[in-house]
């Protein structure tokens, strides 16, 4: 046994807690010391930890017959909320520890220990991304802040997918979803009509964008697309998913490819275009028949 | 040297430490490299670039939390704050580059607004050979730039402002 001083709410608390989920005394004896080891470590950081953390300091739990996460089981005692949802590239979830915390001695086992020192350790291991490996066989490439930069100039010769045109798809779907979502309330008030009006128009304007590659490169259409405001960066993640779908098949017929911040690039288009009118197709054609044309 | 302040904490005092001796340092830079007199040293119009003439404007930074992110200078992709949107922030007709100096003032990294994208951290541009620069400050700017940091940060640190 060890003795070791954290800061987190009280133990009495904390197997409180546990008994109102359901944990048998046995599973309190063991999940409690490791448990207070946890929270102290989110309270005393900024509480970003992904779900690796939590695995490595304990495995699934049984509850009443029920099998559930270490991490499910906190949140339903009630000891950590996410303040935060992660996004992909750029940070993991944030939590915050719910109850009061204090300082207090506890004793812990040396597997504890153990599960503690592995869990911290696998916040700063390097995190696996196939799409950088890919990129960086044709140029050397960084992923910061969700997005993809290449740190070399693009070769002469290469050809460029705009990321307006991946906008122009993320755009299109979200104002048909706005539009519908409006259908079904009921247009009540000339506010909504006109509102509805606005949309129509912009989803009329965007469609004919993705027929025809010159319209997406008026300053018009431009300007609808970034007048949007609300999805402010949720398009950054619509681009990148996107992005690691295209690179992905790249990868797989040996196609070399590069992005460089608001731009995909590769020295096959015929091949770039496919892949990427592939994947923003399925996202069209809940709505339209026709893909982006290039 | 100086910290990493998070938003929340970052003070009046360490903002006009930081951006003061920024200021005088890239205003001095050129005007001993260029020879051209900048815009705007005296004071702070807000919302826009720092130091400007009537071709290029300067966004000086000093202060970044890259410092303490990215350990080493140059930095791979610079880092501008969300606030200072480069279509909102720059002037329509000038041209426009975000400066960001390595903590001592004697580097600079250079880059021209049109390189900056949006991303989950404001807004980066990544680092090539042809759309950044990072130059050596001159040593009577970087002087000037150092010795100013220091003194403000010593007198500001005990005042209310």
């Amino acid at each position: 046994m060890l003795s070791v001083n954290v800061k987190a709410p009280n133990i009495e608390i904390i197997e409180s807690a546990f008994r109102r989920v359901g944990l048998s005394d046995l599973q309190i004896k063991t999940y409690t010391p490791r448990t207070l080891l946890c929270l102290d470590y989110i309270q005393s950081t900024k509480g970003y930890v992904g779900s690796t953390f939590f695995r490595c300091i304990a495995d699934k739990i049984t509850i009443n017959g029920e099998k559930i996460t270490y991490i499910r089981m906190l949140k339903e005692a009630l000891l950590i909320k996410k303040t935060m949802n992660y996004i992909k590239g750029v940070r993991p979830n944030k939590y915050r520890v719910e109850e009061t915390c204090c300082n207090q001695s506890i004793n812990i086992t040396k597997k504890d220990k153990e599960r503690i020192d592995k869990a911290i350790a696998s916040l700063s291991e390097p995190k696996m991304n196939k799409t950088l490996d890919w990129l960086n066989q044709s140029l050397q490439h960084i992923s910061e802040g969700g997005v993809y930069f290449a740190l070399e100039d693009i070769p002469q010769g290469w050809y460029d997918i705009p990321h307006s045109d991946i906008i122009s798809v993320f755009l299109y779907e979200k104002l048909q979803n706005l539009l519908r979502n409006l259908l079904i309330s009921g247009v009540n008030n000339n506010e909504d009509r006109i509102y509805k009006e606005m949309l129509m128009a912009d989803i009329i304007h965007i469609e004919n964008g993705l027929k025809d590659p010159n319209l997406r490169k008026e300053k018009l259409y431009l300007n609808i697309l970034s007048s949007y405001n609300k999805y402010n960066k949720e398009y950054l993640s619509f681009i990148r998913d996107v992005i690691d779908r295209v690179v992905k098949d790249c990868k797989q017929n040996d196609i070399k490819v590069a992005c460089e911040g608001n731009r995909i690039w590769s020295d096959k288009i015929k091949e770039l275009r496919q892949y990427v009118a592939l994947h923003l197709g399925s996202h069209l054609k809940r709505y339209t028949q026709h893909s982006i044309a290039f | 040297m100086s910290k990493y302040y998070s938003p929340r904490d970052y003070k009046t005092q360490d903002y006009l430490s930081n951006d003061l001796s920024g200021k005088l340092a890239w205003y001095f830079h050129i005007l001993l490299t260029k020879g051209v007199v900048l815009n705007g040293l005296m004071k702070d119009e807000g919302k826009v670039c720092d130091l400007y003439s009537d071709k290029e404007e300067y966004e000086v930074m000093h202060n970044n939390g890259s410092w303490s992110e990215q350990a080493e200078f140059p930095f791979k992709v610079q880092t501008i704050h969300k606030r200072k949107n480069p279509e909102k922030y720059c002037r329509a007709n000038l041209d426009s580059y975000f400066v960001q100096f390595r903590e001592d003032f004697k580097l600079a990294q250079v880059t021209h607004s049109k390189h900056f994208f949006e991303t989950h951290n404001g807004f980066q541009a990544p680092i090539t050979p042809t759309k950044s620069k990072t130059i050596k400050v001159h040593p009577i700017a970087h002087i000037i730039g150092k010795v100013l940091y220091t003194a403000l940060h010593r007198v500001l640190k005990d005042v209310k402002c």
